[in-house]
């Protein structure tokens, strides 16, 4: 499979030429509107909105960066693995409670928080604070189903595991398991 | 570019579980201060964190979190016999992976810690460990061990461990003061009660009784109870039968020969039935009764003493005869010569009540009581002496013509001895006076005497009849016998003794001639005559008991008119005897209608003996003899031969041959039993005793079977789906008709299911079994079926038969096919 390589930047107000138009100078608009898409050697893709394609992006992703979100702060509540937030109920409900704590926040995935410590300076963090701990997710289970982000938050068995990560400014910590009896707070992202 | 990412970390966490999985056990991480349980655990829970708490807990591979500082040690003590952890000794210590057990934390023993034994306490000491409270790991040493003790009390070691070896097959078993208490061990057996040689018997150890062998098992009293190798007739084996009345017996034959019913016999001795059912036995025959006619002259070789004895002070031995009031008739004794009507004296050993085994009649006899003299005779009558026995007369014969009237027997005159002066010193009488006035019988001479009884003086001797020659010996007087020298009595007038008495009879008596010659008694002032046989008779009837003897006035008669049997009778008619303590009381009855019994005083037959022991028949008494014993239980009797303190021995009912019947008192056979016979492990035939020809079993019954096919099916027609079979040791005959209700698509083999016994591979080879197999409705069948049963078995396999050999008939099949199947074979 092959990956389509594209750039996301910032797009200023450019045109295209007018249609039976712009007589003499509609070239140099294209060129205008192009270069600010694609630059002038074609080595970038800025777009300020959607881009859509009807099959695939072909690339390795490799350059894909500054695409998703980052991790924000714990809550000062602990949970353990049995989430719910009125009639909500599992990721439903942590993701509602980080919304809730803080705004447009949601539970933080492992990807999340490897993409903070790769593209943000924890250091300057406040809220990465070392020995933290706080449930994240991982998603589907590993090898037995109860690893499953405690049956995707709906369990406090102890016998049933969770993802957590173990913050630390020093390296960033790492991600780990514990049974869904245990209290933690919730990690959240945006 | 994601999808990469997730596929990477999920990659690592199928590793993490895969391992956590597999580590998913009950590993232990003991600490002596539960702070120091561990965050994480690579090994035992690879992925897992617990931070920032301690691992606390284990529920299948999932680590427990819990800030451990916070648990303290159990507040009390506890004692403990387990090591938990190699790494600490004795007092609580707690492990950090235990199990879940109730609430958290999960890692301490539900609520509490674990109590680690001291390995000195449990090795060294034998000791449990007690575990300090309200610390960690601190232990002190507490009571012995289970199964070891503290015999010598000294506070440190317990030194005895039950089960030790103390000799040969002992084992310790708790203490016996301040030594260990030696005991048997499990099989062992101190039959001799002596442990100075251990428990000398051993529970399967080889042994032999006679000529059998046997194994050990347990004591019979001293010594091992050796088991022998059962016989033929199982002898060895306690059987158990129900036989109810009407029944028959349990051992029940009928020897139509002239051989003994039973011959049993022993080093000791024999016990015998003979063939007119005589029990003989060189041994002692002990019950608590025996019922049935007695015999005494099968007695007579018994010993010389004590045969019928009791040894109780309190008690003298007795033989009644209740129910029998002529024993003279009914009963004689023989002394041990053989000669019938003895009377007690004559009867070796016998001895009557008051007299002597002599002849002689004493004093003392007389006045302990024989005779009453005051009322020996009716009113108006009077005894005498008559020949050799005493009479009545009437007193009307008050007057005597002379002094012949007096019988030379007379023995008053021993009323003229010395009370009479000189009377019989100088045989001359100087007057009357010489005479007593007292003398009674001066009545006799009354009219014929002048006034000899009337005025009691005497002029002269001419108020004498002259007849009354009375000289020194007497011969004047009368015709007293000129011969005799002596005197009438024991002594003369004169007080000397004298070796003969004078009797009228022209005849020379001796003393000894007397059997009760001292009638001093008789000197009661009253004229007595001799008294007939038949007179005595009368007035002692049999009726009178020794005891209403005891007349002490009564004197000089003659009692030996209580004849032989007489005596016999009276005193000899006993219906109970005693035990020699006195208890039981009686041990032996003979009643009324001559049943005698023993243990019961109303004997149902001649011979009864009741009992909830046994009836014996013993070699010898005591420890190893042999017996033959009956007995009878309210659910069964038995016969059991057996030797004391070895074991059983050989019970042989007619061993010189004869038929023995079970349920029939005509046995056509050596053993004819009308009715079932049961052997729970077979029967041998001959002298065979080989397992392996033991027909052991006998069973018929039927099987329902089923139809297979190699492939489709045939199903079997319900109404014929049943083989009959019967099996004869392990020979096995089954027979029946097959029939085929339906098909689908058959083909293949085709295979009757369901034989009732597995068929034996007998060979190293093939050992199928040829079965004959009849068939109707087959299709295609041109040279006809047959089958066989494979070893190791329960089918039979029906084939087409080809010209060189068969093949399947599975597609030979239809509805309503059937076959005829007959097959022996040899069941496994």
């Amino acid at each position: 499979m092959i990956f389509l390589i594209f750039i996301i930047t910032f797009v200023s107000a450019v045109r295209l030429p007018t249609v039976d138009g712009d007589s003499g100078s509609w070239g140099t608009l294209l060129n205008e509107f192009l270069s600010k898409f694609v630059g002038a050697d074609a080595t970038y893709l800025n777009v300020s909105g959607n881009i859509t394609a009807g099959e695939y992006f072909i690339g390795d992703g490799s350059q894909l960066i500054n695409i998703g979100a980052t991790f924000h702060n714990i809550t000062s509540i602990t949970y353990n693995g049995s989430i719910t937030n009125g009639s909500l109920v599992g990721y439903q409900a942590a993701n509602q409670i980080c919304d809730l704590t803080f705004a447009d926040t949601h539970l933080c995935t492992t990807d999340e928080i490897i993409q903070t410590i790769r593209n943000k300076n924890i250091s300057s963090i406040d809220s990465f604070v070392n020995l933290d701990t706080a449930w994240i997710i991982e998603g589907p289970p590993g090898y037995n189903a109860n690893v499953n982000d405690c049956q995707g938050w709906t369990s406090d068995s102890n016998s049933d595991l969770g993802p957590f990560w173990a913050y630390n400014k020093n390296g960033g910590g790492m991600g780990w398991l514990t049974n869904c009896e245990s209290q933690k707070a919730l990690s959240c992202c945006k | 570019m994601k999808i990469k990412t997730k596929f990477k970390l999920f990659l690592i966490l199928c590793i993490g579980i895969i391992s956590l999985t597999g580590l998913a056990s009950a590993a232990s991480y003991w600490v002596n201060n539960p702070a120091n349980c561990p965050v994480t655990d690579s090994t035992n829970f690879p992925g897992q964190s617990c931070t920032p708490t301690n691992i606390c807990g284990d529920v299948s591979g999932v680590a427990q979190c819990y800030d451990t500082s916070a648990i303290n040690p159990p507040g009390s003590s506890d004692t403990s016999l387990i090591q938990h952890s190699e790494t600490y000794n004795g007092g609580y210590i707690i492990n950090c992976f235990a199990s879940t057990d109730s609430d958290s934390p999960y890692c301490d023993n539900s609520g509490a810690a674990w109590c680690n034994r001291d390995s000195t306490c449990y090795t060294t000491q034998k000791r449990a460990t007690t575990c300090t409270a309200n610390v960690w790991e601190t232990s002190t040493c507490g009571s012995c061990r289970s199964g070891y003790n503290d015999c010598d009390t000294d506070g440190i070691i317990c030194e005895i461990q039950d089960g030790g070896t103390c000799g040969t097959g002992a084992v310790y078993d708790g203490c016996n003061g301040a030594v260990g208490k030696c005991v048997c061990g499990s099989g062992y057996n101190d039959c001799d009660s002596n442990m100075d040689n251990g428990c000398e018997i051993q529970d399967g150890s080889a042994c032999s009784v006679g000529d059998l062998d046997g194994t050990y098992s347990g004591c019979d009293r001293a010594v091992g109870n050796c088991i022998v190798t059962k016989s033929d007739l199982e002898t060895g084996t306690f059987l158990e039968y129900l036989v109810n009345l009407g029944d028959g017996a349990l051992l029940w034959f009928k020897n139509l020969g002239t051989g003994d019913l039973i011959n049993a016999s022993s080093s000791s001795g024999t016990f015998i039935v003979d063939n007119s059912a005589n029990v003989i036995t060189t041994g002692n025959i002990t019950a608590d009764w025996f019922k049935g006619n007695l015999n005494w002259s099968y007695v007579q070789n018994a010993p010389t003493s004590d045969w019928i004895s009791t040894y109780n002070a309190t008690y003298d031995a007795k033989v009644s005869f209740p129910g029998f009031t002529d024993l003279l008739t009914d009963y004689s004794f023989t002394d041990d010569t053989g000669t019938d009507d003895q009377t007690c004296a004559e009867v070796t050993g016998c001895v009557a009540d008051a007299w002597d085994a002599d002849a002689d009649v004493n004093a003392d006899e007389i006045s302990e009581s024989k005779i009453n003299f005051d009322t020996a005779c009716a009113a108006g009558n009077h005894l005498y002496v008559n020949g050799d026995n005493l009479a009545c007369e009437a007193d009307d014969d008050t007057t005597y013509s002379d002094l012949s009237e007096f019988n030379d027997d007379i023995l008053w005159t021993i009323g003229f001895n010395t009370t009479f002066g000189d009377l019989d010193s100088d045989t001359t009488y100087s007057d009357l006076s010489e005479f007593n006035d007292d003398i009674l019988w001066t009545t006799g001479f009354n009219t014929t005497f002048g006034d000899l009884d009337s005025d009691t003086t005497y002029s002269d001797l001419s108020e004498f009849n002259d007849d009354i020659g009375v000289s020194t010996d007497w011969d004047a007087i009368g015709d007293w016998d000129t011969a005799c020298t002596g005197c009438v009595d024991a002594t003369d007038i004169t007080g000397t003794a004298c070796s003969d008495v004078c009797i009228d009879d022209d005849t020379t008596y001796v003393s000894s001639d007397f059997t009760h010659n001292d009638l001093t008694g008789l000197n009661d002032g009253t004229s007595y005559e001799h008294l007939t046989a038949t007179q005595v008779a009368a007035l002692h009837p049999e009726s009178h008991d020794i005891a209403s003897h005891s007349d002490t006035t009564a004197t000089g008669t003659e009692l030996n008119t209580l004849t032989d049997n007489s005596m016999a009778d009276t005193l000899h008619r006993h219906s109970e005897l005693s035990a020699s303590d006195g208890s039981p009381d009686p041990a032996l009855s003979v009643i009324a209608n001559g049943n005698v019994g023993i243990g019961t005083t109303a004997p149902d037959a001649k011979l009864q003996v009741i009992t909830t022991g046994e009836l014996e028949v013993a070699s010898a008494s005591g420890a190893g003899r042999y017996k033959t014993a009956l007995g009878i239980s309210s659910a069964y009797g038995w016969i059991d031969s057996y030797r004391v303190g070895t074991g059983a021995v050989p019970l042989s009912i007619n061993p010189n041959g004869g038929n023995v019947g079970i349920g029939t008192t005509s046995p056509g056979t050596e053993l004819d039993v009308d009715g079932e016979i049961r052997a729970s492990t077979g029967i041998l035939f001959g002298t065979d005793t080989a397992a392996a020809n033991t027909l052991d079993d006998y069973e018929e019954g039927t099987v329902t079977v089923s139809f297979h096919t190699g492939s489709g099916s045939a199903t079997i027609n319900p109404s014929y789906d049943t083989l009959a079979y019967i099996k004869i040791g392990r020979m096995v005959h089954v027979q029946g008709m097959l029939s085929i209700s339906s098909v689908s698509s058959p083909g293949g083999d085709l295979s009757i299911h369901g034989l009732p016994f597995t068929s034996a591979n007998l060979l190293d080879y093939s050992g199928r079994t040829a079965v004959s197999v009849t068939y109707s409705g087959l299709t295609g069948i041109s040279n006809g079926v047959s089958g066989f049963i494979s070893e190791g078995s329960t089918n039979i396999m029906v084939v087409e038969n080809t010209a060189t050999g068969f093949t399947d008939l599975g597609d030979n099949i239809q509805a309503g096919s059937g076959f005829y199947v007959s097959a022996d074979y040899i069941a496994e």
